[in-house]
């Protein structure tokens, strides 16, 4: 009794000792994540504000000695476009730097935060700095730090192999696009004399090849139809608010730089801006119809990334094609439409992969047949999915139906303006394609919210999630308040794009943003619209969707038994009709199989597998592939170790160094 | 053609190299390897009396006390240590190897006839010293290719290093003085560390064979 009693005062005298250790610890490392989010906050505020307080002056800074690349000084500018790509980058880092602290803390035993937090800062401050510069050289150094680390953020997670593998297939196509770039903008170096920006044209047919250089490595790093295949593979290995910052932002990165060098640099060929119609039109197509069929949530995010992306594309290519022709009110549309849906897709699609982060951390799992029922459980973030899946499917009054609004006034206007019937046929046939694209998303979304967020749980992860943290709730509302403000606000945020545009140099002969108000429908009656939707959506509820008293009673259910969570609809069912039409380019097959002696009248067994291969990865890119690690070993042959064959690649070297010499 | 006399010279060590491939053993090679460095050095000496460069003649007497006669006698002194008189030889036989090296003395002097050489005035350079100077570089090669053992290697590195100090020579009437005493600092560390390694290498693979190096790639 007395050893009993010694043992409890033991154990009261030391457990709290060893909790508050325990806590300390814990502190310690929730602290960790804390303190960089806190500088990431103050960080972006900050720019946010300088912005604010600024305005769009135009400012040229040339770094001083200390500051350069070799002999190279670095050159930074702030004009218009800039400033607007460097707000959307600091809204998505604030939303994300509420969000880290969090959502990290489920990954602290599998991240190395330091080299987390490093690669972040320098992906961040690479971001701000592609944003900001004014020559060719600043740029390139800094979008290789950005590719760089933001490989390293992707491989966090490093001990997966499906981490490793995504991670080195977005190296991959970082490093085409660095070849691609460097290549173009050695070209034009070679064709102006000149590394800045602001003496590049791209109006003579030198500087063509250049220009499509440089489009193809943003089309890389844009995630544009065929070069997108690294965004599927790299979104759901990343930590969500990689995925978020990436998807959000450094993806538009690749639009800005079009936007900047090519847009700004007044590129005239018609071959290369019917080249960007037509990646941006397949892309728009093909990313959706890849986003319907997935079951991860984040790679589903991310092919409707790549639909995003293309509809920019298109916009743009449109509005150079309105340049071409002489319609300056025109491609004032179509620009401020691509930099519009480039921020609104920012905010709604960080939103998006925050709350795909949120659903992944709380019931463990990203794939759609595994979840179900989450709004019971998690009605904040269920609430943020939903408005970011309205926004995305431009549901009015958000800001999606606003930036896609102003993209169909492009293609309308494009086909009764322009002189040239080739041009009216293409714009007539976006039209079609803008609106089964939108029809896809809405079905894309409507299964992604339906089945992760209603009905029942498909699984006992999915059963006992809750919802998440303050931080990880109140960074998509964030999203989601700036997203329903710039809609709402829409007759206010498009003028004030349109002047940060033209006031940028390089597109100051567009015409005036008063022009813009002449040429368009506008200012979009959102708030007429919003009203009457609302009002409609109460009068259906009220008339016909008001549940009336509930009446209980058995009914003859053909011998089925009760209802489980296996007979919802699912992620595969919702999509199989939309598969099945579209099955020579899904590659899609369901092969069904019914087991039991009557199995026509009584199934014992059903078993139905459905499979899909991408037709691009598996018919082009892994040929290819093949081909290059086939000839590779053939070339590896020549590094035989032998010391005598090495002389002997010298002495041959040297021979035909010399005929060189003396022949030319 | 109008050889001047320093040309003359590394003509005459260019032709005495091209014999080196022709003879395995160790120490015949070492004998050849001195001559033709004594006859770059003469050449040097000549050049620094027709130009008045009075640095370059310490370059001369350096090349002839240090490479003609030091290098050899301590790779002499190596080659005694490690027991080996005889190189194996490979890839080609060496009566074969000699004939080809001669068969480059004249492709070199065919090739750098048409060589856009720089043009140096006094008539100091002329494409004869060049020529001697990339028949020197094959002879070389070609001694470092049909060789098997590491001292042999060294060998061959060194008259590659007089083929390219013949060229700077003869083309630019030599290098500044600090340059060329670097790169005979240089040279001695290389044969100085290449000793050593050949010493490692007998220890960790009982042999200094470089054909049976061949487990060191990737």
């Amino acid at each position: 009794m007395k050893y009993k009693t010694d043992s409890a005062r033991l154990n009261t005298t030391i457990s709290p000792l060893s909790q508050t250790d325990a806590t300390a610890a814990n502190y310690r490392k929730r602290n960790a994540n804390l303190v960089p989010s806190a500088l990431i906050f103050a960080i972006a505020s900050g720019v946010l504000l300088s912005l604010v307080h600024q305005g769009n002056h135009l400012h040229l800074i040339r770094t001083a000695p200390p500051m350069v690349l070799g002999v190279f000084p670095l050159s930074f500018q702030c004009d218009g476009l800039a400033s607007l790509f460097m707000g959307l980058l600091s809204i998505i880092l604030i939303s994300i730097s509420f969000y880290s602290p969090s959502y990290l803390n489920h990954f602290k035993d599998r991240i190395q935060m330091g080299g987390y937090w490093t690669a972040m800062f320098l992906f961040v401050g690479s971001m701000y700095g592609v944003v900001l510069s004014a020559d060719a050289v600043t740029f390139l150094v800094l979008w290789e730090i950005m590719s760089l680390s933001s490989a390293a953020l992707v491989a966090s997670d490093y001990s997966h192999r499906v981490v490793q593998k995504s991670a080195m297939i977005y190296l991959g196509a970082t490093r085409i696009a660095t070849a691609l770039l460097c290549g173009g903008f050695l070209a034009m170096h070679a064709v102006t004399g000149s590394w800045s920006f602001a003496d590049w044209t791209f109006s003579s047919s030198s500087s063509y090849v250049a220009g499509c250089l440089i489009l193809l490595a943003f089309c890389i790093k844009a995630g544009i139809w065929p070069f997108h295949i690294w965004l599927p593979y790299t979104h759901p290995a990343a930590p969500s608010t990689v995925s978020a910052l990436m998807s959000g932002f450094t993806i538009k990165i690749a639009i800005y730089g079009i936007m900047r060098i090519l847009v700004c640099g007044g590129l005239n060929s018609p071959e290369i801006i019917n080249l960007a119609l037509f990646l941006g039109a397949v892309s728009t197509f093909w990313g959706i119809l890849f986003a319907l069929v997935q079951n991860d949530l984040k790679r589903l995010l991310a092919y409707s990334s790549i639909e995003n992306i293309g509809m920019i594309l298109i916009a743009i290519a449109l509005g150079l094609k309105a340049k071409l022709a002489g319609l300056e009110a025109l491609a004032l549309v179509a620009f401020v439409a691509a930099t519009f849906h480039c921020m609104n897709h920012g905010l709604f699609k960080s939103l998006l992969f925050l709350c795909a982060g949120t659903i992944d951390t709380q019931a463990h799992t990203r794939d759609l047949r595994r979840l179900g029922g989450l709004a019971k459980q998690m009605p904040w973030t269920a609430a943020c999915f939903l408005g970011g899946s309205l926004a995305i499917c431009s549901i009015p009054p958000l800001n999606g139906f606003a930036s896609k609004w102003l993209i169909y006034q492009t293609f309308f206007k494009t086909t009764y303006e322009t002189s040239s019937y080739l041009d009216r046929g293409i714009a007539f046939a976006g039209i079609c394609l803008l609106s089964v694209v939108g029809g896809l998303t809405i079905a894309t979304f409507v299964k992604a919210i339906g089945v992760s967020f209603l009905g029942n749980a498909r699984s006992k992860s999915a059963e006992i999630a809750r919802e998440a943290k303050l931080g990880m709730v109140v960074a998509p509302l964030f999203l989601l308040i700036v997203c329903v403000t710039l809609g709402v606000g829409a007759a206010q945020s498009v003028p004030f794009i349109a002047k940060a545009l033209v006031e940028t140099p390089g597109l100051q002969s567009l015409a005036s943003p008063d022009q813009l108000q002449a040429t368009v429908q506008f200012p979009i009656p959102m708030n007429m619209i919003a009203l009457s939707l609302f009002s409609m959506s109460a009068l259906i509820y009220m008339f016909f969707l008001k549940t009336s008293r509930t009446r209980k009673y058995s009914t003859w259910d053909c011998g089925f038994g009760t209802l489980s969570t296996r007979t919802q609809v699912s992620s595969d069912s919702f999509a199989q009709p939309m598969a099945r039409i579209f099955r020579p380019i899904l590659k899609y097959q369901a092969k069904l199989k019914i087991d039991g002696d009557d199995c026509r009248h009584f199934p014992e067994k059903v078993n139905v597998e459905v499979q899909m291969v991408s037709i691009l990865e598996s018919r082009i890119y892994l040929p290819t592939l093949a081909l290059i690690s086939h000839a590779s070993k053939y070339l590896a042959k020549l590094q035989a170790g032998s010391i005598h064959l090495y002389l002997l690649y010298v002495c041959i070297t040297l021979v035909v160094l010399l005929l060189v010499g003396v022949h030319l | 053609m109008n050889a001047s006399n320093p040309e003359i010279y590394v003509i005459a060590a260019a032709i005495v190299a091209t014999l080196m491939p022709g003879s395995l053993h160790i120490r015949v090679n070492l004998w050849f390897y001195g001559i033709v460095t004594f006859l770059v050095a003469i050449a040097t000496a000549l050049t620094a009396i027709g130009h008045a460069e009075f640095g370059l003649l310490g370059v001369a007497l350096l090349i002839a006390v240090l490479k003609a006669v030091g290098i050899p006698l301590s790779l002499l002194w190596t080659s005694g240590r490690l027991n080996v008189s005889r190189d194996k030889g490979c890839f080609l036989p060496a009566p074969l190897a000699m004939h080809s090296s001669i068969l480059l003395l004249g492709a070199s002097f065919f090739l750098t006839k048409d060589l856009p050489l720089p043009v140096v005035e006094n008539g100091g350079g002329g494409w004869l010293g060049a020529a001697a100077g990339i028949s020197l570089i094959f002879t070389g090669l070609i001694l470092m290719l049909t060789r098997r053992l590491a001292i042999s290697q060294i060998l061959g590195f060194l008259i590659i290093e007089n083929g390219i100090f013949v060229f700077a020579l003869t083309q630019t009437r030599g290098m500044p003085l600090f340059v060329e005493m670097g790169v005979m600092l240089d040279v001695l560390v290389g044969v100085m560390i290449g000793g050593v390694l050949i010493f490692k290498i007998q220890k960790s693979f009982e042999h200094i064979d470089v054909a049976q190096l061949t487990d060191l790639r990737d």
